[in-house]
């Protein structure tokens, strides 16, 4: 195989390893608090769902740059010729994704998990825990927009 | 924009009637009393203690969406009049339930004595000697006890150095111990101890009794009886709380609504004859309270009061806008002398939610599971519920429009469904391909994101004339929206730009307007400029609309794909795309409502909000009926 789609796959690889990395983390995160509130009370088990769930797109975010790579060489079909130049172009562009998914991922999860304490105590204001997990997903998606843009971008 | 006219009263009610008048105003739910935030709902003891018994025993089971939802018994009004009526009937219940309970517990009590001798009982079956049988000895002694069986391999040389009067018998081994007998002669039992002391030997002190096994067996029956016993009582507690459960529930909650009453009253001040309530209540329901007072004239006496907090805060909307409060709610309430910002951000957030969730397909099950939960637990939402809800519904029918004009239905490749002719249709109707062509798209967000901020500078420029009058506005608000539209015409007309250089040299000599010394004016007014890239930042952060959007339909594309490749799978593979289409495409679905919604409304409350809404105000609470298991179902049908 040449270097080329080489380095393309190692861009996709990276961009979902990251992303779910960064996410199994902010969701674990956010479950380990999640159980100790339901431990107390198992009715707010809805609205913890809900938070600990936010920290989880950045791990789609990172599989959607993957998979938008595979779109672009063509990897489910037959493979593209790729020019050494484009997969080192393609390798870097998915680090935007990666880099922001993994550490947004996690502080996102921090982010919740407060937002899930919250709630163990004032179960009426979870929509504002949600809205400042929310905050944290804005660079991760911003991450996404520069990775997809970028490749879109690339001669191959 | 409406906050609904708030007035303090005060309400001067005789001692005599104090019960009556209280009562009626928990149940109108129209005033909110001042006494009220000092007061926290207790359970009233005996009937909740009795209740939660019940549900210990016989927990509910619950569906998921009982997570979200809570569901309570519906009780119907004539039924809880007739149970709150028959105060002999629930002395009886909880009477006879008084005593179910404590057999219960008993029972278990002995139950779990009888779990803890069955597993002593094993270990002492372990040993083939018994207490009587060592009474006899006089010279010999017998050690009996267990070692971890790791360590009693481990050390086996420990007993070599046993003295000579002295042996350790192995009586028997399971995985974690060794049970063991050391047998010896008083004479060296120091000697023994010493030895003994060098493991971690653990005594077991055998019971006194002629026959281990027949005593073990004793235990079992007993323990099989206890069983049978509680089961019988499990059965009874069972009928009992089959027949009472509604009247346990009515109690129950009227009885801490009572408390709650009593609670209020004790915290009213009062003189010998006559209690002095004070509160808030919407004007326009002043005449209202005035007619519910009616019948007890003689007794109290209403007047319109001055009281120094802040006034709480309702919005009052007509029925189309109010759905939207469900997004102010989460921000919180505005100032009592602020706006409703809830009609302003209405159009915005539903465009929004559609470009984010993006696809036809999950329109229509947006709008159709809205709808069949809205019908579904009609009974026993709250209002916030029924406002998300209908909200969603809406944000369903935008999506629905954003799919059509983008071609995603289900994400799926309209070249290729079975019936060409309604794809054609529908790809006639398709303007942009977001995943193709991804920049007009981004720029369209770009352009949204400039419409509202725009629209928020006029926001606080009307504001401003309201709350500071014209002078005052123009100079604070009117600059920005000159210099703004400048910036805007630039894209027209390369002639905008003296607007432009105009704009920038208003904005530097006005926004320092509050320095007195003219050099921190200019430059106060200079680092003002500076808030352009604030604005240029708020703008950038609606490429999330883009984004997200993008994400649902690529993801909806990757299940269809991984759909269609197990649907080559011989046999099984119908059936796995099946799942696989099925379960993607809800994942997709539940996990972009989310961040659709919770996105949506980020931009209304950081970007838009912060241009001229404060908030801060205090949720409108009045003194109410407040219930924890019943739900009074007034429905006739």
């Amino acid at each position: 195989m040449e270097l080329g789609v080489m380095l393309a796959i190692l861009g996709a690889s990276l961009a979902v390893g990251m992303g779910g990395l960064g996410s199994s983390i902010g969701v674990g995160i956010a479950g380990e608090v999640a159980a100790g509130v339901i431990a107390e009370d198992p009715d707010k088990f809805g609205k913890t769902l809900l938070l600990q769930a936010l920290p989880g797109t950045q791990g789609i975010y990172g599989f959607l740059a993957g998979f938008w790579v595979m779109l672009k060489i063509n990897l489910l079909g037959g493979v593209l010729a790729v020019q050494d130049a484009a997969g080192w172009q393609i390798l870097f562009a998915c680090l935007a994704v990666g880099i922001n998914c993994l550490i947004s991922g996690v502080w996102q999860g921090r982010v919740a998990a407060a937002g899930i304490a919250m709630v163990g105590r004032r179960p009426d204001e979870a929509g504002k825990g949600l809205i400042y997990a929310a905050m944290v997903e804005t660079y991760a998606v911003l991450g996404l927009l520069t990775t997809i843009l970028l490749i879109n971008g690339i001669k191959l | 924009m409406a906050i609904a006219q708030m007035q303090s009263i005060e309400l001067l009610i005789h001692r005599s009637r104090i019960m009556d008048v209280l009562t009626l105003l928990q149940k109108q739910a129209i005033l909110e009393l001042i006494e009220q935030s000092v007061v926290t709902p207790t359970d009233s003891l005996q009937v909740a203690q009795a209740l939660a018994f019940c549900e210990r025993i016989f927990p509910r089971q619950k569906s998921f969406m009982e997570n979200f939802i809570n569901i309570k018994r519906l009780v119907r009004p004539q039924v809880y009049q007739r149970l709150i009526a028959d105060k002999a009937q629930i002395k009886r219940v909880l009477l006879e339930l008084g005593k179910l309970r404590d057999a219960w517990e008993e029972l278990n009590r002995r139950e779990q004595s009888l779990m803890q001798q069955e597993l002593q009982y094993a270990v002492y079956t372990k040993f083939p000697i018994t207490t009587k049988y060592l009474a006899h000895l006089k010279q010999v002694q017998v050690r009996t006890g267990l070692v971890p069986l790791k360590e009693y391999r481990a050390k086996s040389s420990v007993w070599n150095s046993l003295p000579q009067l002295a042996e350790v018998q192995e009586y028997a081994t399971d995985l974690k111990y060794a049970y063991l007998g050391v047998i010896y002669h008083a004479s060296v039992a120091e000697a023994v101890n010493s030895v003994v002391a060098q493991v971690s030997f653990t005594p077991v002190q055998l019971p006194e009794t002629g026959s281990l096994a027949k005593d073990y067996q004793a235990l079992t029956a007993e323990l099989k009886q206890v069983r049978k016993e509680l089961a019988a009582l499990k059965k009874k507690i069972g009928a009992v709380y089959q027949e009472s459960g509604v009247l346990l529930s009515v109690w129950a909650d009227m009885l801490a609504n009572r408390e709650t009453l009593q609670a209020v009253m004790a915290a009213v001040p009062r003189s010998e004859q006559v209690f002095a309530v004070q509160g808030w209540i919407e004007s326009s329901r002043y005449a209202e309270l005035e007619i519910l007072l009616k019948p007890y004239s003689k007794y109290t006496h209403l007047s319109p009061c001055a009281i120094e907090d802040k006034p709480p805060v309702l919005l009052k909307n007509n029925t189309l806008i109010r759905q939207f409060e469900a997004v102010t709610d989460i921000y919180g309430m505005p100032h009592s002398n602020e706006y409703d910002p809830t009609p302003l951000l209405s159009i915005f957030f539903i465009v929004y939610y559609g470009l984010c969730l993006s696809d036809a397909g999950y329109g229509v099950l947006l709008v159709f599971f809205s709808l069949l939960w809205l019908k579904q637990y009609r009974k026993h939402l709250t209002s916030y519920g029924k406002k998300l809800l209908t909200l969603n519904a809406f944000c369903g029918v935008s999506t629905i429009m954003v799919g059509i004009l983008s071609g995603s239905y289900f994400g799926l490749d309209l070249q290729a469904i079975p019936f060409p002719a309604i794809g054609q249709f529908l790809l006639k109707m398709k303007i942009v391909d977001p995943i193709a062509n991804p920049l007009p798209m981004l720029v369209f967000s770009f352009v949204l994101g400039v419409i509202q901020i725009y629209f928020s500078l006029w926001v606080k420029f009307f504001l401003d004339i309201k709350q500071q009058g014209w002078y005052v506005a123009t100079i604070l608000s009117g600059t920005w929206i000159y210099f703004i539209s400048g910036m805007l015409l630039l894209l027209v007309t390369p002639l905008a730009k003296y607007i432009v250089w105009s704009g920038v040299v208003l904005l530097i000599l006005t926004q320092g307007r509050h320095h007195k010394n003219p050099f921190m004016r200019l430059g106060s007014g200079l680092i003002s400029l500076y808030r352009m890239s604030g604005l240029v930042g708020d703008i950038l952060s609606y490429s999330r609309l883009f984004a997200l959007g993008l994400v649902t339909g690529v993801l909806a594309m990757v299940i269809n794909l991984l759909a269609g490749l197990t649907g080559q799978i011989p046999v099984v593979g119908f059936i796995l795309m099946a799942m696989i289409f099925v379960a993607g495409h809800l994942f997709d679905f539940f996990i972009n409502i989310l961040g659709s919604f919770v996105h949506s409304a980020r931009l209304q409350y950081v970007e838009y909000f912060s241009k001229f809404f404060e908030g801060g105000g205090r949720f409108f609470k009045p003194f109410s009926w407040q219930t924890k298991y019943i739900t009074i179902d007034t429905d006739r049908k």
